[in-house]
């Protein structure tokens, strides 16, 4: 059950915190949890979780492409591993092993990849990952999430405890995030969530750019311009059921990718328009490789700003 | 150790010799001299060192073996067969479709297989997760894993070596199947390995280099202290080891129909070794 924050919380917590406060207090009752990170514990935050359970956190160092393979072993050997790098290396560096230690082999590894898209900010082009949801979303039985706030990511780290089946793929900012659903919200796989509702237009956004949408969709509100924001968090896993509604109330429809405009989630929604409901949809997302600045700075150079969204969409209307 | 003890396991080489002949012929090709390479290891490990139940091959306190050179898969089946985990009867499935043989090693689909192997180097990774997991585990737990020359060309691979000898993996042993043959010929020839002994040494693991086929000496490598490191077995091999003309031709990859005399030789060495063993069929 999913309940929409009131209050306008922005700043709240930093998204990796959540992630990792929410695996330690998991840790007490699921024994079988392991961290493996690779030299960045201190970014990641699982330096927190070092720190009380030493013994099952593991530093392999720089050696994205080992530190897969060898969480592969942990699973075969009885331990449900959550392993962190930066998207870039959780998701390229180390892709053949995800493939195969991971999903191919059925290992339930979860691949915690943060600061994806451009929120790689000062880190710039060389870790701006814009493949990373066309890459996971295409290997069978595997779990795409794009994580949009705090509530959102501790539900993942709690769902993936819970059902270790299968390759994860988590994408999440280490920053903080608007706070987008109420404390103790949960959600089901396949069941996108409408944060916005609106008669407008339709938005089908994930991670940072729902809380993007939101902030349109807010500011044109006091237009008169009713948007419906469609939170859609799982990516492997579409939500034919209102991808199909939205496409039936005749608004027009958009999506917006962190990600390039290729493979991302609009990719995704289109999948399921092209078998389910052909339909016109409208796309923003990064069409160019990334480059260094402030993600603010960024989401103007890349036209995903609310300012961006708010125009498009008064041009969509 | 004692006479029989080798005895024993040379056995079981020349029977997993066999095996891994007759399932390639009846499928009529295969990666034959690889898997020939390893079967002394292989019988010696499965015949003296691991701990497993065949009828239980998921038991949680047996040794962890991965295969990280996959297409060494016939002779990991063979061997699997011989010790009890299937019938041996399914090994003529090898490669036909829906099969629980595959060319390369598949942790999903055979029995006593742990780790799915082929894309070189990863299995090497998996088996460091292993070792890991056996610490974590309490049981004493060893981890075999078996590598082959070429295959250290690949990086992951000193990833591996790098962070199994930081950790000290104590209860970690590699095999390196160097047989100085890689799919295009020598390595020598294409990338060489320098000195695997000195670069291994030189991770901070116990290295020994011997004859890989020599089983009184696999046997005393496997037994030797490792003083609290992770041990490096390198055992000098020979591609086809077992039918003379398979080494001669150091190919990689056998199909039926050649006229380089491998037909013949297989046929001969199979004929041959049923009559000191018992084959398949």
């Amino acid at each position: 059950m999913i309940k929409l924050e009131k209050d306008d919380i922005r700043n709240a917590e930093e998204v990796r915190y959540a992630a990792i406060d929410e695996l330690i207090q998991l840790r007490k009752n699921h024994d079988k949890i392991v961290f493996v990170d690779s030299d960045l514990s201190e970014p990641s935050g699982s330096i927190r979780f070092k720190k009380e359970y030493p013994s099952h956190f593991i530093n392999v160092g720089i050696m994205e492409a080992h530190m897969v393979g060898f969480a592969a072993g942990l699973c075969i050997g009885g331990y449900q591993p959550f392993v962190h790098s930066f998207a870039p290396f959780a998701s390229r560096r180390s892709f053949d092993q995800s493939v195969i230690a991971g999903a191919y082999s059925r290992n339930a590894i979860t691949l915690m990849a943060t600061d994806p898209g451009l929120c790689a900010q000062y880190n710039g082009g060389t870790h701006t990952t814009l493949e990373d949801i066309g890459m996971f979303r295409s290997l069978s039985g595997t779990l795409v999430l794009d994580i949009a706030d705090t509530t959102q990511v501790r539900w993942a780290m709690k769902f993936r405890v819970e059902n270790p089946q299968d390759l994860a793929y988590i994408r999440y900012p280490r920053r903080p995030l608007r706070k987008i659903y109420a404390s103790g919200s949960t959600f089901k796989l396949g069941q996108f969530p409408i944060v916005h509702e609106g008669k407008d237009i339709t938005i089908f956004a994930s991670g940072i750019m729902t809380s993007l949408a939101l902030d349109a969709a807010e500011t044109l509100k006091g237009e008169g311009i009713g948007v419906q924001v469609v939170d859609c968090f799982s990516i492997s896993d579409p939500d034919v059921d209102t991808i199909v509604k939205e496409v039936e109330s005749k608004r027009p429809l958009l999506a917006l990718d962190n990600h390039n405009v290729r493979g991302g989630l609009a990719t995704a929604i289109a999948d399921v328009l092209v078998t389910h409901c052909p339909a016109k949809l409208h796309r923003m997302g990064a069409e160019k490789f990334g480059q260094v600045g402030t993600l603010k700075e960024l989401l103007g150079v890349y036209g995903l700003d609310a300012d961006h969204i708010v125009k498009k969409v008064k041009s969509l209307i | 150790m004692s006479r029989k003890v080798v005895e024993d396991t040379e056995k079981l080489a020349k029977q997993i010799r066999l095996y891994i002949l007759e399932m390639l012929q009846n499928l009529g090709f295969g990666h034959v001299s690889g898997s020939l390479s390893i079967s002394d290891v292989l019988a010696v490990l499965y015949g003296k060192i691991l701990r497993y139940d065949s009828k239980n091959p998921h038991k949680n306190d047996r040794d962890y073996f991965v295969l990280s050179k996959g297409h060494g898969g016939p002779a990991l089946y063979s061997t699997l067969a011989l010790m009890g985990f299937f019938d041996k009867k399914e090994l003529l499935t090898i490669n036909k479709i829906g099969t629980n043989f595959p060319s390369h090693a598949d942790r999903l689909r055979t029995p006593g297989v742990d780790a799915t192997t082929g894309s070189l180097g990863q299995g090497f990774s998996e088996a460091a997760g292993l070792a890991a997991a056996a610490i974590l585990n309490g049981k004493g737990q060893k981890v075999y894993c078996v590598v082959g020359d070429g295959e250290l060309q690949e990086g992951q691979c000193w990833e591996a070596m790098q962070q199994i000898a930081h950790a000290k993996y104590s209860h970690f042993t590699l095999i390196v199947d160097d047989n100085g043959l890689q799919l295009d010929g020598a390595l020598d020839n294409i990338c060489c390995s320098f000195s695997l002994e000195k670069k291994i040494g030189a991770f901070g693991w116990h290295t020994l280099c011997i004859d890989g086929h020599n089983h009184k000496e696999i046997l005393k490598a496997f037994e030797e202290d490792s003083k609290n490191k992770p041990k490096a077995i390198i055992l000098k091999t020979q591609k086809g080891y077992g039918v003379p003309k398979l080494t001669e031709l150091g190919s990689h990859h056998w199909k039926k129909g050649g006229k380089d005399g491998a037909d013949e030789a297989i046929a001969q060495a199979i004929e041959h070794m049923k009559k000191e063993v018992e084959g398949i069929l």
